[in-house]
C-alpha cells in the first residue's frame, strides 16, 4: 500500500548520503589501517613519480600536413625481411601501444626484432575539419606506405591496425591489395550492425550533420564523455576508488597515473571524417556489405586476398566480438585466422598476461609468412570461416 | 523628491524588506532541513527522546520568495490610484511587451510555491523528480512567456543583432532545460541502487541469514547495482531521447551563440570561425589539387 507520509527531503538525500559514506567506507577500512594508509599515500604522492608514457626511442621519418610516421630505433637485428606498419585510431593516441617499459607492444616487438613504423595521427586543429576518410585512407595512410615502401626497395610491407584505424586499414588494403603483405587487424570494427555495444546504439540515434556543424572537429573531451558514459559507475566512481584504495602503492600510482594520461589525451576527430565513418559504417554498416565508396571506386572486401590475422577481446564494451568476428568470411583470403581473448579492449595491449599472449603471437604469425610465396588457393572451405567458431577458427588453405 | 517619487520608493522598500525577511526566513529553514538530513541520512531524523522531529514545513522554504512575490503583486497588482500615473503615458506597445513578463513572473511564483509545498504533499518521490520538477516548473513558464519577450519583433537598424542576442539566450536556456533534464536522468539509478541495497538488506534479513556488515562486500554490492541500473538506464529509449534532445539543444545553442559573437567579432580585427572556416576549405581545396597534380607528375615522369 502506498504510504500515505511525506517524503522528507532527508529521505531524498539518503541515496546520495549513502553513496558517499560506502565509498567512505571502502576507502577507509579500520581506522588504525586507514591512518597507516594516508600517511604512505603522503610519501608516495610527494616522492618523485614516473609516469611518462612512450618512451621507446623513435625518429620523425615523414610528415605530411599533421600526419606523422614514426621509426623506432632497432634494439637488435632485424629477424625479419618486412617492416611492419602500425596504424592506430584516430581516437585517443598510439602512445598505448608504448605505454610504459615491460608493458609495451612495442618493445616487444623490437626485441623481437621487429623493423617498426607507426603512424602518428597527431592533433587536428580547425583547419583539418574538411579533411575525409578518403584523405586519411588514400591520402595519409597510401602516402607512408609509399614512404616505407621506397625507403626499404620492396613492394609489399606488413600492416598491423587498431581498432578504428584497422577499419581505414581493411578499406586500404581492399583498394591497394598489391602493397600489403600481411594484414594484422586488432580489435578492429567492420561490422556495425548490432546491439551488443552501447557505442553502436548511441551512434545509430546521433546526428553527425549537426554534430559537425556545431563542432567542426570533434572534441576529444566530447567523445571521451561518451566513453565514460558507457559505464559510469565503474569508469566514474569504481575506478578511482580502486585508486584510493591503493594510493599507498607506488606502482599502482604510478600505473594508474599513466593509464590516466593516456586515457585523457584525447586528440579531436576530423569533423568530416567523423560524419561519414558514423553515416557510412554505424548506420548504413557500408563496409561489410561492400557498399562503401572511397576516392571513386567501391571497397571490395573480396580484394583483401592476403593473410589475414584478426585479433579481439571477448570482453570488450566498445568493439565488442560481434563487431568483428565477420571480417574474415567477408575478405577474399585464403589464410585468415581469427584469435578472441580473454580480454577487453585496452587489455589487449597492456594487460601483463596479454604481454606473454598478444605480442608473441603476431610475432610467430608474421615469422611464419616472412618469407611465405603468394598464398596459392588449394581450397575453398567456405564453412571454416564462418562464424561461431568460437572465436577460434583457424583457416589456412595455402 | 516628488509626491510619486517618494511613493515609489517607499513602496521599493516595502517590497525589499519583505524580500530580505522572506529570504532570511527561507534559508533559515533550508539551513536546518539541511542539517537534519545529514544527521539522519537514511529514513526520517529522531530528535533526542527518539520521536521523529517535527520537520521544517518545507511551504515555509518558499514562503520567502512568495512573500516577495505577493508584495510585488500588490504593488503593480492592485495599484493605489494615483500610485501609477505616468504608465498611462506608456505606449500600448510597451505594454504589450511587458504583459508576458509580468505573466511569467506570476506564474513563477505559483509554480515556486506549489513545488516546495510538493515535497511536504509528497508529489516527488525522490531528488531525480524533485529535480525534474523544479526545472519543469522554471522551464514551462519560460516556454511560454518568457520567450515571447524574446521573440517581440524587433525594430530599426539594431534589429538583426538584438535578435541574434535574443536567439542566443532563448537557445542557451532551452540548452540549460535539456541538459538539467539529461543529468536529472543520469541521478535515477543512483536512487535505484540505494533502494536495491535497501531491499537487498531486507530479504536477508527476512531470510533470517546474517545481515552484510563488511564494508567492502557492501560497497560490492551497491556498486553492481548501480551499474546494472546503468546498464539498462543508458539503453533505455528514454535516455536516447533525452540525449538527442540534449545534443540537438547544444548544437542550435551553439549556432546561435556563434552568430551572436560573429557580430562582435567583426567589430575587431578578429577573423569569425565562418570566415575561417571558408578559408581552411579554399586551403583544403587547393592541397588537394596540388597533391593530385604531384602524383600525375610522378606517374607521369615513370613512363
Amino acid at each position: 500500500m502506498q504510504s500515505d507520509k511525506k517524503p522528507q527531503l532527508s529521505e531524498m538525500m539518503a541515496p546520495y548520503i549513502m553513496a558517499g559514506e560506502l565509498i567512505m567506507a571502502r576507502v577507509a577500512g579500520d581506522t588504525a589501517k586507514f591512518h597507516d594508509q594516508v600517511r604512505k599515500a603522503k610519501e608516495v604522492l610527494l616522492s618523485p613519480m614516473q609516469t611518462d608514457i612512450a618512451v621507446t626511442p623513435y625518429d620523425v621519418v615523414w610528415e605530411e600536413d599533421r600526419v606523422k610516421l614514426k621509426h623506432y630505433r632497432p634494439t637488435t637485428e632485424p629477424t625479419l625481411k618486412t617492416p611492419l606498419f602500425i596504424v592506430y585510431a584516430q581516437v585517443n593516441r598510439e602512445t598505448m601501444l608504448d605505454l610504459q617499459p615491460g608493458r609495451s607492444v612495442v618493445e616487444t616487438f623490437l626485441a623481437a626484432g621487429l623493423d617498426i613504423y607507426m603512424l602518428d595521427w597527431w592533433y587536428p586543429t580547425r583547419k583539418d575539419r574538411y579533411l575525409t576518410l578518403d584523405d586519411h585512407v588514400n591520402g595519409y595512410i597510401d602516402g607512408a606506405v609509399d614512404f616505407i615502401l621506397e625507403k626499404h626497395g620492396i613492394d609489399q610491407l606488413n600492416i598491423m591496425a587498431i581498432c578504428q584505424g584497422g577499419t581505414m586499414s581493411v578499406m586500404y588494403a581492399a583498394l591497394h591489395p598489391e602493397k600489403v603483405k600481411n594484414l594484422i587487424l586488432t580489435v578492429t570494427p567492420t561490422n556495425f550492425d548490432h546491439d551488443a555495444g552501447l557505442l553502436n546504439v548511441w551512434a545509430r540515434s546521433l546526428d553527425p550533420d549537426k554534430l559537425v556543424a556545431s563542432y567542426g572537429n570533434i572534441p576529444g573531451d566530447i567523445m571521451n564523455l561518451g566513453f565514460l558514459l558507457l559505464n559510469p559507475a565503474r569508469l566514474m566512481i569504481d575506478k578511482y576508488v580502486g585508486l584510493l584504495e591503493n594510493i599507498d602503492s607506488k606502482d599502482f600510482v604510478e600505473n594508474f597515473v599513466r593509464m590516466e594520461r593516456w586515457i585523457f589525451d584525447s586528440p579531436d576527430l576530423p569533423g568530416e571524417t567523423f560524419r561519414e565513418f558514423l553515416q557510412w559504417m554505424f548506420r548504413e554498416n557500408r563496409l561489410i556489405k561492400n557498399e562503401l565508396v572511397l576516392g571513386g571506386k567501391k571497397v571490395d572486401l573480396k580484394n583483401i586476398t592476403m593473410p589475414v590475422l584478426n585479433i579481439y577481446g571477448k570482453y570488450d564494451h566498445l568493439v565488442p566480438p560481434a563487431a568483428c568476428d565477420q571480417t574474415t568470411a567477408n575478405i577474399g583470403s585464403t589464410d585468415k585466422e581469427d584469435l578472441c581473448l580473454d580480454t577487453g579492449h585496452i587489455g589487449i595491449y597492456v594487460s601483463s598476461k596479454m604481454q606473454r599472449q598478444f605480442g608473441p603471437k603476431i610475432i610467430r604469425w608474421l615469422t611464419e609468412r616472412d618469407e611465405a610465396p603468394e598464398p596459392v588457393i588449394v581450397a575453398t572451405n567456405k564453412n571454416a570461416a564462418k562464424k561461431g567458431k568460437a572465436g577460434q577458427a583457424a583457416v589456412k588453405e595455402s | 523628491m516628488s509626491e510619486r517619487e517618494k511613493t515609489s520608493d517607499s513602496a521599493q522598500h516595502v517590497v525589499f524588506e519583505d524580500w530580505v525577511k522572506g529570504q532570511l526566513g527561507a534559508w533559515e529553514e533550508a539551513m536546518k532541513r539541511t542539517s537534519q538530513a545529514w544527521q539522519a541520512p537514511i529514513g526520517a531524523a529522531l530528535s533526542v527522546d527518539g520521536d521523529p522531529v517535527k520537520g521544517p514545513n518545507p511551504e515555509e522554504i518558499g514562503k520567502g520568495l512568495f512573500d516577495f512575490f505577493q508584495a510585488l503583486s500588490s504593488i503593480a497588482g492592485t495599484p493605489k490610484p494615483g500610485d501609477f500615473q505616468a504608465t498611462k503615458s506608456v505606449p500600448d506597445m510597451m505594454l504589450k511587451i511587458l504583459q508576458p513578463f509580468w505573466g511569467y513572473s506570476i506564474k513563477l511564483q505559483k509554480q515556486w510555491a506549489e513545488m516546495t509545498g510538493a515535497t511536504a504533499t509528497g508529489e516527488p518521490e525522490n531528488m531525480a523528480e524533485l529535480m525534474k520538477q523544479m526545472t519543469k516548473s522554471f522551464y514551462d513558464a519560460q516556454g511560454e512567456d518568457f520567450r515571447k519577450i524574446l521573440n517581440v519583433p524587433q525594430l530599426g537598424l539594431n534589429r538583426y543583432y538584438q535578435e541574434r542576442q535574443n536567439k542566443a539566450i532563448e537557445k542557451a536556456s532551452e540548452f540549460q532545460s535539456a541538459l538539467t533534464e539529461f543529468l536529472q536522468l543520469l541521478m535515477i539509478p543512483l536512487e535505484k541502487a540505494h533502494y536495491g541495497v535497501q531491499e537487498e538488506i531486507a530479504k536477508l534479513e527476512k531470510e533470517g541469514k546474517a545481515a552484510i556488515k563488511d564494508s567492502k562486500a557492501l560497497y560490492q554490492l551497491w556498486i553492481q547495482k548501480l551499474e546494472d541500473h546503468y546498464m539498462a538506464l543508458l539503453r533505455s529509449d528514454d535516455y536516447m531521447n533525452t540525449l538527442r534532445g540534449t545534443l540537438n539543444s547544444l548544437h542550435d545553442f551553439r549556432a546561435a551563440r556563434a552568430e551572436f559573437f560573429m557580430d562582435l567579432l567583426q567589430n575587431l580585427p578578429i577573423p569569425t570561425n565562418k570566415e575561417m572556416d571558408e578559408l581552411y576549405k579554399d586551403l583544403y581545396i587547393l592541397k588537394k589539387r596540388v597533391k593530385e597534380l604531384e602524383r600525375k607528375v610522378k606517374r607521369d615522369a615513370k613512363r
